[in-house]
């Protein structure tokens, strides 16, 4: 079975980039994609409108931007970790932050990757062909359920 | 032999029948210390023992059957004639003082007393003359010596009979009673000097007959208002007495009493404001010191300046509600203008006043019934008044008003260092407030600072993304179906993003380094340059330049990062302004001095206007068209500011034969991280 991908992000221009250049990179994993922090973590609970996991299944690499409405991905970060068996997903910050104080502070709060937003589309389908060599060839996924 | 002398007398004990009396006194004549000799009528030596014979100087045979002009014929003129009227006149001389010469010690003058007898034969007449001779020259001259002494005594000293009559007064002393001494000798003292009676000086003399007890005795005689010291030694027969002047000496006694009295208030004042925290503990110490010394049981500080008619109070002690910490009393015009001449005041019996003023009623009520005030005066301007208040009537002499005085002096002092010391204390602490607030304020615009980045990098950026991503998509996607001319669009779209993040990011990094907190240490310029080269490896292969780095480096204290990046860019700036179709050709070399070390990047480049060399180290500052060199003006802002950051300096000069050289400055370190 294809792992899923969820990917966490407002902006709808990143989100058709990433589309776009994981397609480009032959990705064709399913991505799922929540557009707040709060969405996030109801998706990832499967609670209120994700309660039907077979049309929100749990997905086995959380790409995460951070700055997002309601709640941002640190926050979905912190409480996603705090969580029995599920705490273990992979989570990729993708966000077009470079802050130090962002980065230090999602590295302490578990993230297992931090990516910084390319601004080219070449990039882009750099980052796409980085993540799934990565992630779904080298890394060896824990049990999330 | 002598003359005369039977040989038995009636009475002579049993023990001693057999001996001749002449025998044995001949033997006690010969022992006695006494000269003794019998000479006949014609003066010629008949007898004489051991004693006579030293006196003279020569043996007993020299003597025998000689004439006193034969053997003493220095003395002869003198004693002949005596000899002659004892033989003449049939009368003893006795204790008759003789002087002159033997041969015994020529040239030496003897003294004798001598007595002289007529010695008489059975017949009744004068047959011979005896004589006894003692020799008094020690004793003349021990008594001499005695007589100067006492005369060479500074004291005076005079001795007494029992009936204190003068016996004795040495010259110092007649001198000092100011009568030559035959005026003195016999007359009795309390005649002479009747003002003597009842004065410590007789008690003292009475007691030391009476009791028999020598008494040393210091004291003031009020009579002449002076100060004598007496050393009474008392005997059976009166008393002898050596006295001297001590006036001088009592009045520096005096002197050195009052200034320990003195130094010990100010001590004291001192004391109580060295140890206060704050201005009231400080005053109302020295105020508890100054009443302690002078026992008064209330007292005022008050603080003021010259030309202010009222002052606040520092300090109370003793008083009522009327007087208190803080409050502003007005003095009375008469104590204020008192206090301006500089001058006491002193109410010795306030309930003696006639119209006492309200401040003085307020005191009546407090149970102040005589009082003070002394005016605080420092480099002549009135610094506040002093009051002292005793509850009972009191009067102040002259040594308390001068000692008040002096006091006064040490308070004012005090009095103006409390109120330094107050201001100082209000000035840190408005100082300390001030760092507070700007500290606050520093770190608020810090926040701010912080959120704006973040602000910039998240959502400034987002949009640019996607601009910039969709544009190049379009291009990808789409750009069969467009025309050239919307393809050129959509290409200066796509760069015009480029350029536009490049700026964000240049900004955002200018503005880290300006924030960050940079820890410094020992770095190697030599691997500092290797790390920057390292990273612009791409840059400085696609334009095929040289970086040739002219002897070795040394340490520098720095922030690792910041260097790295600072010398990054200085050399990617070195690559990017050289000459068109010229590769580019970068000199690296150290200028090393004791204390701090300059690193030069010399290039070959288009150069600077020395016009424009320091605005080319501030953010955003462009010397050339974007289409001849871009950049995002921020290069050498992230020099300037990461150099100044870590303790250091930079600039710019024209290189000859064309080009600029960079130098950047930073502190030597001994040894590398």
């Amino acid at each position: 079975m294809m792992p899923i991908i969820l990917l966490a992000d407002d902006d709808p221009d990143d989100v058709l980039l990433i589309r776009r250049a994981l397609a480009r990179a032959k990705m064709d994993h399913p991505v799922h994609v929540v557009n707040d922090g709060q969405a996030a973590v109801d998706y990832l609970a499967g609670t209120g409108a994700y309660a039907d996991r077979a049309r929100h299944p749990f997905p086995d690499l959380l790409l995460l931007d951070i700055k997002m409405p309601r709640r941002s991905g640190l926050e979905v970060l912190a409480w996603l970790r705090a969580q029995p068996v599920m705490g273990r997903l992979p989570v990729v910050m993708l966000t077009g932050s470079r802050e130090t104080a962002d980065v230090n502070r999602a590295y302490e709060l578990g993230a297992n990757s931090y990516v910084v937003k390319p601004g080219s589309p070449e990039e882009y389908l750099d980052v796409a062909h980085a993540l799934g060599l990565y992630w779904f060839a080298t890394n060896e996924s824990p049990d999330l359920a | 032999m002598w003359p005369v002398a039977p040989s038995r007398l009636p009475g002579t004990p049993e023990t001693l029948q057999g001996e001749t009396l002449a025998a044995l006194l001949d033997q006690l004549g010969q022992a006695a210390p006494l000269g003794a000799t019998i000479l006949d009528r014609e003066l010629r030596f008949a007898w004489l023992n051991r004693t006579m014979a030293d006196i003279d100087g020569l043996s007993m045979e020299a003597h025998l059957g000689r004439s006193v002009e034969e053997v003493l014929p220095d003395l002869a003129p003198t004693i002949v004639p005596i000899y002659r009227r004892v033989l003449e006149g049939g009368e003893p001389i006795v204790e008759l003082a003789i002087a002159g010469e033997t041969p015994a010690r020529p040239g030496d003058r003897r003294a004798w007393r001598a007595s002289y007898y007529p010695l008489r034969g059975e017949d009744g007449t004068v047959r011979a003359v005896g004589a006894i001779v003692l020799e008094v020259t020690e004793l003349q001259r021990l008594e001499i010596e005695r007589q100067r002494l006492l005369e060479r005594i500074t004291d005076g000293f005079v001795s007494f009979d029992r009936d204190m009559r003068y016996r004795y007064v040495n010259e110092r002393a007649a001198a000092m009673l100011g009568r030559p001494t035959r005026d003195l000798i016999g007359q009795g003292y309390y005649e002479l000097f009747p003002e003597a009676v009842g004065t410590p000086f007789e008690q003292a003399y009475a007691r030391a007959l009476r009791d028999q007890e020598a008494i040393i005795l210091e004291d003031h005689y009020a009579p002449w208002d002076r100060w004598f010291e007496n050393r009474i030694f008392p005997s059976e027969d009166g008393l002898t007495i050596l006295f001297s002047e001590i006036t001088g000496r009592k009045r520096v006694e005096a002197d050195m009493a009052r200034q320990r009295r003195r130094l010990g208030i100010l001590n004291s004042i001192h004391h109580a404001v060295l140890m206060g925290q704050d201005a009231p503990t400080m005053s109302s110490g020295a105020l508890a010191a100054v009443l302690v010394a002078f026992e008064a049981q209330f007292g005022v500080l008050i603080g003021g300046s010259p030309g202010e008619t009222s002052g606040t109070i520092l300090a109370v002690q003793g008083h009522g509600p009327v007087f208190q910490v803080g409050s502003q009393v007005s003095a009375p015009p008469d104590v204020a203008s008192a206090a301006l001449v500089a001058r006491i005041t002193v109410v010795e019996d306030l309930a003696a006043r006639v119209e006492p003023t309200a401040l003085e009623q307020a005191m009546l009520a407090d149970g102040v019934r005589a009082y003070v005030t002394v005016p605080l005066l420092v480099e002549g301007g009135l610094a506040g008044s002093l009051g002292l208040g005793w509850s009972a009537a009191h009067s102040l002499d002259a040594e308390v008003l001068g000692l008040l005085h002096d006091v006064s002096e040490g308070l004012a002092v005090a009095l103006a260092h409390i109120v330094l010391r107050s201001q100082v204390q209000a000035h840190t602490e408005e100082l300390e407030e001030r760092v507070r607030d700007r500290t606050a304020q520093l770190s608020e615009i810090n926040a701010e600072l912080d959120a704006f980045s973040s602000t910039v990098s998240h959502d400034l950026r987002a949009p640019l993304r996607g601009m910039r991503g969709l544009a190049q998509a379009l291009l990808e996607d789409e750009g069969d179906r467009l025309s050239p001319i919307g393809r050129d669009y959509a290409r200066r779209i796509v760069a015009a993003g480029r350029r536009m993040d490049e700026l964000i990011e240049g900004l955002l990094a200018y503005s880290r380094l300006a924030r960050a907190d940079l820890r410094r240490g020992p770095v190697s310029l030599a691997r500092a340059l290797d790390a920057a080269r390292s990273q612009l490896e791409a840059e400085i292969r696609a334009r095929g330049a040289r970086v040739e780095v002219a002897g070795p480096l040394g340490n520098v204290v720095a922030h690792r990062t910041t260097l790295v990046q600072v010398i990054l860019n200085l050399l990617s700036n070195a690559c990017k302004f050289s000459r068109p179709d010229e590769r580019p050709e970068i000199l690296v070399r150290e200028e090393r001095g004791e204390e701090t070390t300059r690193l030069w990047v010399e290039d070959r480049g288009i150069g600077i206007d020395p016009a424009f060399a320091e605005r080319i180290f501030r953010p955003f500052e462009r010397l050339h068209g974007m289409e001849a060199y871009p950049g995002s003006g921020i290069g050498l802002a992230i020099v300037h500011k990461g150099v100044s950051r870590m303790g250091g300096h930079c600039g710019v000069e024209p290189r000859d034969g064309g080009g600029s050289r960079f130098w950047i400055e930073l502190p030597v370190a001994r040894r590398a991280r």
